[in-house]
């Protein structure tokens, strides 16, 4: 039996033995934080309320009204060269919501192997699809409260669309890695625990990549590097 | 051409609106939807039949220019052209939307007639086959130029000489309201003409007719998979000069031969499968009443992303007049009977997803005429590429 002395003196070394182990693999890994700037007038969302008023067949919409993407909903900084390290897709589910006849958010990165969960949150229907090659898929006509669900096997750019709202328009970014970051609304982004290496590092932004620069990951140190339109 | 200016005029109008703000929220929107097509018909005796039989390549397109003028003005147009080079303008209206926010819209103009709920599938992309509806096409025995039942002559059916029971599009002169309480929608419009003759004009423009069609539907959207309506229509459907010219009618005033027609539709769409049904009942008030019951059900199955599978019935069946008056090669006969031969279709339809833009058709089309002496061989096949942008 372990006397008080005994187990305090069993604690601290196990506990430093953790802390040794959690700050030598910390040492192993670096991290890329920096900030994005757009400077330059987004008109996305403009052309989503044009589509929706000048829609000729598809009646009232007596759901949520649709509001403006944050930057978070629209801007991902990822590592866009191979990444050499073994890894596993989250446990939980990421969603791309239907809400106030838009996608939420507009572009959503995962890692490839994840299932995404397409919820509707409008009281219409709507019919979520892609033909892009990466991820073939048609869910179907369904309604409020709805949530289906999407499997991305293939990394690559997989565009959503759905086929009663021509103008609702979403992109999925399959990576073959955990290694991206949503900008805050001050543009701020942390990409942590990166295995050291020279990466290509790119900016999506609403559509498409706006820009893509290179960064060296060290051991324990942070890589900065800034984006702006 | 008439034609032409009238198109020249709507490419001013359009210029002029769409110059008049730079604001990123009121910017125009063109869009449109480009198809061409391989038909290769039989060569029946019949207004069903394409190009007397022979193969041949047929193209359409369909511009859609809109403009946005604010948060509940908008201008919507559709401007049409097809083989033989006639434009034509469907849809020229300002819509005036969520009026005082009582939730009531209004468009004025060339409006889309408030009548069943052919909606979008009246375009190449969106209609799962070639044709509009057989209801919307069928020439009938009641002849366009001079408003004669020409039963005993009819190879003026045949080749297509008839007033149609639903005029295609359906777009007309004259203002519409719509409107939305809980989860029923209505829509009332007071147009020029009338559904089986949208409204003709003199050559300085002028409406030739006397009066105005009224059409209304009323829908209920019980939940998100279904909604349903029950429309109305009733004025006049021939223009003055037809009735003044049609001398064996017992009065000259149009206004004493009124198109009356109430209709239902019905959509269901659940998954991967969707079903339209439509079914009406017309009455022409004429010497004698020329009725007519016109349905179609049209089912879409989604088979894989890309592609998709349709199958559409319609038919029209007529009915019977006694001691109709009507032309014949030695003057006028009176005539007993069908005033139209029943008309039956049955269409399918294989559709592929080349892109999000581009998809291609492949259509089958069989006719059938009921209780003529000899059935015309009518049937189609078509294959069809659609590009929206």
């Amino acid at each position: 039996m372990l006397n008080r002395a005994g187990f305090i003196t069993y604690a601290v070394v196990i506990g430093g033995l953790l802390l040794s182990l959690e700050h030598e693999a910390s040492a192993q890994v670096g991290s890329i934080q920096g900030k994005v700037v757009v400077l330059a007038q987004d008109d996305i969302f403009d052309e989503i309320l044009r589509g929706q008023s000048l829609n000729r067949y598809g009646g009232h919409h007596d759901g949520p009204e649709p509001e403006p993407y944050l930057l978070s909903e629209k801007a991902v900084v990822y590592i866009s060269s191979p990444v050499q390290a073994p890894l596993a897709p989250p446990a939980k589910n990421p969603s791309l919501n239907q809400k106030g006849l838009m996608f939420r958010p507009l572009v959503l990165p995962v890692m490839v192997g994840t299932t995404v969960n397409f919820p509707n949150s409008d009281l219409v229907y709507h019919n979520v699809f892609s033909y892009s090659s990466p991820k073939e898929f048609d869910l179907g006509k369904y309604p409020n409260g709805t949530v289906k669900t999407v499997t991305f096997d293939t990394p690559g750019i997989v565009n959503i669309f759905c086929e009663i709202h021509a103008y609702m328009y979403a992109t999925v970014l399959v990576l073959e890695h955990p290694f991206f970051a949503l900008p805050d609304d001050e543009g701020n982004f942390t990409i942590p625990n990166v295995p050291p290496g020279s990466y290509q590092v790119s900016f999506w932004y609403g559509r498409k990549v706006l820009s893509t620069k290179s960064v060296n990951v060290r051991p324990g140190a942070i890589a900065n590097v800034k984006f702006s339109d | 051409m008439v034609a032409s200016r009238h198109i020249l005029a709507a490419l001013i109008f359009l210029i002029m609106v769409m110059s008049c703000s730079d604001d990123a929220q009121t910017q125009p929107v063109v869009s449109g939807q480009l198809s061409t097509a391989y038909a290769d018909g039989e060569s029946g005796a019949s207004q069903y039949s394409i190009n007397d039989g022979r193969g041949t390549f047929l193209w359409r397109g369909d511009l859609f220019a809109d403009y946005l003028f604010s948060d509940n003005i908008a201008f919507l147009s559709n401007i049409r052209i097809e083989q033989d080079l006639t434009l034509r303008i469907d849809l020229f209206a300002l819509r005036f939307s969520d009026i005082a926010s009582s939730g009531l819209d209004l468009q004025v103009g060339q409006i889309d007639i408030p009548f069943g709920s052919l909606g979008e599938r009246r375009f190449p992309k969106q209609n799962p086959f070639y044709r509009l509806p057989l209801t919307q096409e069928h020439l009938t025995t009641l002849c366009s130029s001079d408003y004669k039942v020409w039963v005993l002559a009819p190879s003026f059916a045949q080749r297509g000489d008839g007033v149609r029971v639903l005029d295609q599009g359906l777009y007309d002169l004259g203002v519409r309201m719509d409107g939305q309480l809980g989860m029923v929608d209505y829509a009332l419009s007071l147009i020029n003409g009338m559904m089986s003759a949208t409204a003709t004009y003199t050559p300085d423009g002028l409406n030739n007719n006397r009066g105005f069609g009224a059409i209304g539907r009323v829908g209920i959207t019980p939940a998100p998979w279904m909604s349903a309506g029950v429309s109305y229509g009733a004025g006049s459907f021939m223009a003055d000069q037809s009735a003044d010219s049609a001398s064996f009618l017992f009065e000259s005033n149009p206004q004493s031969y009124p198109q009356k027609i109430i209709g239902s539709d019905i959509s269901v769409s659940m998954g991967h499968f969707s079903f339209n049904g439509q079914a009406f009942y017309n009455i022409w008030v004429y010497q004698r009443d020329l009725k007519s019951f016109g349905y179609s059900a049209e089912f879409q199955y989604a088979v894989t992303p890309r592609m998709s599978i349709a199958a559409r019935a319609g038919g029209l069946v007529f009915g019977e007049v006694e001691g109709l008056l009507v032309p014949s090669r030695t003057g006028e006969r009176s005539f007993s009977g069908k005033w139209d031969s029943d008309v039956f279709r049955l269409e399918s339809s294989i559709r592929y997803n080349l892109t999000r833009q581009a998809l291609i058709k492949i259509v089958y089309e069989w006719n059938h005429t009921i209780n003529v002496g000899e059935e015309p061989r009518d049937n189609l096949v078509v294959a069809q590429v659609v590009l929206s942008f």
